[in-house]
Order: structure tokens, then sequence, then C-alpha cells
């Protein structure tokens, strides 16, 4: 039993060795580091609908900067009326744990409140989207394994399985579907507690000021039976935003021209 | 005075015509609470409950909206209709009736009513003093609406991620207790309100004079918060009149006594911060007051009005609070208050407070259900109480929760001062 159990170990390190080949790392790395503007201004709606068919609406503007030392995200409602101007900042750091703060404009307290970082695997304002799927990801923090060729919508992706090597990631692995040519994920399988719980799939791309862009976003949640469409209109690239622009006076302000 | 009577009817014609001319938003609340036990009499009451009911009900409607009345100059309004069976059974209040002048994006000037939360932890707060509570509701009902607004000019100036608030008060305020025929009087008005003692003083059969005493009103306070890398930090500061009123006693004659209601001139000094490290947001404030010696009346006696016994010559309040997420789905919030308090004169006050917060969210149904667990311990497990919810998230708009709260310990301390006071309330709520 145990001479081939070692046989079958032995096996799968070969595997994985190759798995981990450098192709893999450097396609992963050509996805992450994908030329998305220096800042992006987008409205987003997001369409969220019940495991027994309730839809609710959301309106956001969301500010993104890509910075040296990480990138920052701005989502501030706009409707429903109840939650206007209410938001959250982002501060995500390549080599640090990222900042996150709350702000609604009903509650009593109106000063930014900070959020614990256990809420990455949160629900964003009750969508299927989780605070994380927001971030953008540094390829140093996971490890990278091939897992073949399949063909999506008649195009041939490479399957690429990722795992966290932070034991906090709210994921235990994903497997994303990777157009080469684009250099961007076409859908995400998220797992969780040894299963499937949402599958991402990009269902539109327009081409906006060069750059090839997700208009339309969805994610299944196989775990509630829910699914929300994220839908981005009015997208401006390069907006010559600043990271003086990614503050608590932005986060707070009821009117906000950046 | 007349000016701001003036603005202030000024504000309703603008409100009247905002109703009818803008989308407004707001909420509609509905409680229900029940009592299952007859209440015991206690024999340290100078004032006995009018009223043996042990039922309830609270109806609320706030109405809310902000727009632009020129270019740089907004304004922002709030009202709240209560209906209750108790509890001064109905009113209309304005909690928010404010202009705000923008000056150049980092300036702002604001004029008018207003009700403000100071402090970062989730509860409780040390450092929250500038603005008086309604002690009328029930005081573990969510602290917004405990708050009192207050006339008050205010010069801000927001920049980066820093923030400066300058408030001037042009009257003091004082916490409002509970009405004498309510039924928390029982346990609030045990030493308070000056109408509970001029009546227990009747009683008995002396003749009662009720003193003025007159006393500065102008109030001061600073609120300042900023970022330094990855920490928020808050500094307060208040002047004024402290909002727990104190009663003096004199007998002034065979059959005669005078009582006279008073603030001491209290400044409170605060600090507050929050970071996260790992998976945890922490939270700290510490607050410093200092009440300025007062003069009573001649040979007379003091009683506090503070159900808190926030009420000394020098008072440090400190509280950590801590919340993280655990298992998907399950919040905890920890905090833990330490008063230093010098004198015994606290009566009802916990004055080290353990707060355990967790809440559960699962979705057992399709309609989101939380299951929401509060304990809190005074000094030495004295006195406690819990309490749970269960919070029906029928959609995104409206809620129902049903909740249970249980009191327990030795009867002059803290918590076990409501002990006979279990309740069982059901809620429901909804925002537009």
């Amino acid at each position: 039993m145990n001479k081939y159990f070692v046989a079958f170990a032995s096996i799968l390190l070969s595997l994985n060795c190759l798995a981990q080949n450098p192709k893999v790392q450097n396609l992963m790395e050509r996805v992450n580091n994908r030329y998305v503007g220096d800042d992006a201004y987008s409205q987003v709606k997001f369409d969220y609908k019940s495991s027994s068919g309730r839809k609710k609406e959301m309106l956001f503007s969301m500010w993104n900067l890509e910075t040296e030392e990480g990138n920052k995200t701005l989502l501030k409602y706009k409707e429903p009326s109840f939650m206007k101007n209410s938001g959250i900042l982002i501060h995500g750091f390549d080599n640090r744990t990222n900042l996150q703060w709350l702000y609604l404009s009903r509650a009593s307290k109106r000063e930014p409140r900070k959020i614990p970082n256990s809420d990455k695997g949160n629900s964003l304002f009750g969508t299927d989207f989780f605070y994380v799927d927001i971030e953008k990801k540094s390829t140093s923090d996971f490890t990278y394994s091939y897992l073949g060729e399949e063909i999506l919508n008649n195009e041939p992706l490479k399957k690429i399985q990722s795992i966290a090597k932070n034991k906090e990631y709210p994921y235990e692995r994903t497997i994303s579907w990777v157009d080469e040519k684009l250099n961007m994920e076409m859908k995400i399988e998220f797992y969780q507690q040894g299963k499937l719980s949402k599958t991402l799939r990009v269902n539109k791309i327009e081409t906006i000021s060069g750059i090839k862009t997700a208009t339309k976003v969805t994610v299944d949640n196989h775990k509630r039976k829910t699914m929300t469409t994220m839908s981005l209109s009015n997208v401006k690239y390069n907006q010559a935003l600043t990271s003086n622009s990614f503050n608590f006076k932005a986060l707070t302000a009821k009117e906000l021209n950046l | 005075m007349k000016a701001f009577t003036y603005y202030l009817i000024c504000l309703s014609s603008l409100i009247s015509n905002s109703l009818f001319a803008s989308n407004f938003t707001g909420e509609y609340l509905i409680r229900l609470d029940s009592f299952p036990n007859e209440y015991a009499s206690s024999n340290n009451l100078l004032v006995s409950p009018q009223s043996n009911d042990n039922l309830l009900w609270h109806a609320q409607l706030t109405l809310q909206n902000s727009h632009y009345l020129f270019e740089d100059i907004s304004f922002e309004w709030d009202v709240e209709v209560k209906l209750a069976n108790q509890i001064n059974s109905s009113k209309i209040a304005i909690k928010k009736a404010k202009i705000n002048w923008s000056l150049n994006q980092k300036f702002a000037f604001s004029l008018g009513l207003d009700q403000q939360t100071w402090g970062r932890a989730d509860e409780l707060n040390p450092t929250d003093f500038a603005f008086a509570q309604d002690r009328e509701r029930f005081y573990l009902e969510e602290k917004q609406q405990r708050k009192l607004s207050r006339k008050f000019i205010s010069l801000d100036y927001q920049a980066d991620d820093s923030a400066l608030s300058l408030m001037y008060f042009p009257k003091s305020q004082t916490n409002i207790l509970p009405t004498l025929d309510s039924i928390w009087c029982e346990k609030f008005c045990q030493l308070s309100q000056l109408e509970g003692q001029k009546i227990s003083y009747e009683a008995a059969g002396y003749n009662v004079i009720l003193a003025q005493k007159k006393e500065s009103n102008h109030e001061v306070g600073i609120r300042y918060t900023d970022r330094i890398q990855s920490l928020d930090i808050g500094l307060s500061y208040f002047y004024g009149n402290d909002h727990w009123q104190r009663i003096s006693r004199q007998f002034t004659g065979e059959n005669e006594v005078t009582l006279q209601a008073f603030s001491p001139k209290t400044s409170m000094l605060g600090i507050d911060f929050a970071f996260s490290v790992s998976g945890i947001a922490a939270r700290t404030e510490v607050a410093y007051f200092n009440k300025v010696k007062f003069s009573l009346l001649p040979s007379s006696e003091s009683f506090l009005t503070s159900p808190d016994g926030l009420i000394d010559s020098k008072l440090l309040s400190s509280i950590v609070s801590i919340d993280f997420h655990a298992w998907d789905s399950i919040y905890f919030n920890i905090q833990y208050l330490y008063t230093d308090i010098k004198s015994k004169q606290s009566i009802l006050a916990p004055a080290e407070i353990n707060l355990t917060t967790l809440v559960m969210s699962r979705e057992w149904f399709e309609p989101e259900i939380k299951l929401e667990m509060a304990s809190s311990y005074d000094r030495d497990n004295s006195s406690w109480f819990y309490q749970l919810n269960v919070k029906w998230q029928l959609n995104y708009q409206q809620n129902i929760i049903l909740g249970y709260q249980k009191f327990n310990g030795d009867d002059s301390l803290g918590y076990g001062n409501f002990k006979d006071s279990n309740s069982i309330n059901l809620t429901t709520q909804y925002l537009f």
C-alpha cells in the first residue's frame, strides 16, 4: 500500500513541477498586468436575483487608480436614493494588508468606518461579488498550475488553477479560463470548503479607448442559488485621477466630481 | 432668539416645499414591547409608575432630504413623527434642519439643528458627549434614535483625509428622562427629576419652592479626525454644561423645602483611534471628564440624575472595541468599557462593562435570517443582561426583528435594576 502511495505521490509531485512551469506564471502575470488604463471611471449597475426570482438593482459610480504601491478603488452609491452617497474606499497594497473603509450616509456617525479585512470574503453590498473580487491581486500571492486547454464559446482557452498562499484568502482555490490573446480571464470558478461556490462569466467585452473592457459580468452563486450581473457603462479611462482623490473627503462627499 | 425662531419657520416652509418638490428618503419603524413580568414594587422608590401596562407600542416615521438651494448652499432636514401608547404618547420632532454653505470645497459653514454621534466604537462611546440623549427610549435601542438634536453653528474644514469641526451651541441641553407615567420611570426616576422630588415632598406635606439658577448656556465642541498611514485617529473636546442635571435640596423652613436643578460645567477631552491588524478591526476611545466646581444653595444636599453615574469631579472612561468576521457568516464584536469612578455616588452605573455581540447570518430560507446575540456584564459580573434577536430580512428594504432581553443581578446595581423588565419585542423597519 505504502509503495503505491509513494509512487502516486511522486507522480503528483512531478506533475505539479510541470504545472508550475514559467509559462503559466508568465501568462498569469500578463493577465494581472494587462493595461487597464492608469485610472478609470465607470457607472456600475448590479442586478441581483434571489433564489426565488426576486430582483434588486443598485447603481454605483466607481473610480479606480493604479499606483506603484497598489490600486485604489472608490465605489459610491447612486441608487437606491436612501443609500445615496454611501460608499466604500479600498486602498490595495502589493506588499501589505489592504485597507477598507465604509461610509454610510444615513448613519449617525458620519465618519468613515474602518472594516476588518476578514470582511474580504463577505458580500459586497448584498450582491454575489465579494469585497475581494474587486481588489487587484498580485501573482506572487498565488501558486498556479496548468490544467489544460478547453474550448469555450469557440475559443481555445487555458485552464489555470490558482491557490492563494495566504490562508486568510476567502477561496480555497479558483480555476480560470484564460484567453491568451486578450490576456483576460473569461470564466472563473471559485471553490470554498471543497465545493464550487461561485462561477463568474464574462458576457460582454467592448473596446473602450483602445482597452478591452469586460462590460458585463455575471456571477452565479451556487451556494445561495442567487445571481448577480454587473454591467459597466459610461467607462472613461485616463481621467488624470491622482492618489489624492481616493481619500476620506471623496468617500464622504455629497457631490463628487473627480 | 426671535431670529432663530424666524429662521426655523423659514426652514419649516422650505421643508414643506421640498416634500412636494423633491424625492425624499426615510423609514418607518413599528415596535411592540411586551413585559411578561408584573412590576414588583421597590422599597426605595420615590415615584411609583402610574401605569401597569405591560405592552408598549411605538411607531415612528422619519423623513429626510437634502438639496441645493444655490450652487454652494445646501439644506438638509430630517423630521421624525412618533406615536406611542406611553412615553409622551406622540410628538413630531425636527431632528435636523440645517443650512450648509460650502466655501472652496474645503471649508463649510453650517447653521441650524443637528443630531450627531461622536466616537469610533460601536455601541458605547465615552467621547460622545456633545449631543444629549433621549432616555425616554429604552437605552438598548439603536443609538442614533436616542440622540437629541440641538441648535448649533459650525465651521468645518475638510482636507484629504483630515477633518476639523468647530461647533458652537448657543443653548445648553439636558438629557430627557422618562416621564413619570412611563414604564421606565420606575427605574430611571428613583433619584431623579425635579418633578418627582416635588411630588414626593408634597406628598409628605412639605411646601415646595422651586429655585431658579442662572447658568451660562454657551457650549463649544471641537472634533478633529485624521488618517496617519493605517491608523484612523480622532480628537474631541467639549466644554459646556453636563447634560445630566443635578438637583439640590435645602430645608428652608420647618415644613418647607427648596429644590433647584442645575448642571455643573464640564469639560471633556477625548481621543479615539481605529486600526486593522490581519483580519481584525480594533477601535479605542478614551475620554477624560473634568467638572468645574459648582456652588449649591447654602447647607444643601445634591442628588444625581444620571443613570450612568457620569457625574463626579474627575473621571476617566475608556473603551476597546474589536470586531471581525469568522467562519463565513459570523460577525463578532467585543467591547470592554472601563470607567474610573472616584466616587461611590454612582448607584446605577456599571463602571466596567464587557459587551459581546455575536451576529450570525445564515440564509436558511430565501429571505435572510440573522441571529444576533449580545451580552453584557458589569464589574465583578454582579449584574448582566443578554439579548437575542432574530432578524428576518424580507427584502432589501424591509426587516422584521423578534427580540428578547433578559436582565439579572443585584437590584441596586447596573442591569440588575432592570431585572423585572425582561421583555420580548417585535420590530418592523422599512427604508425608502
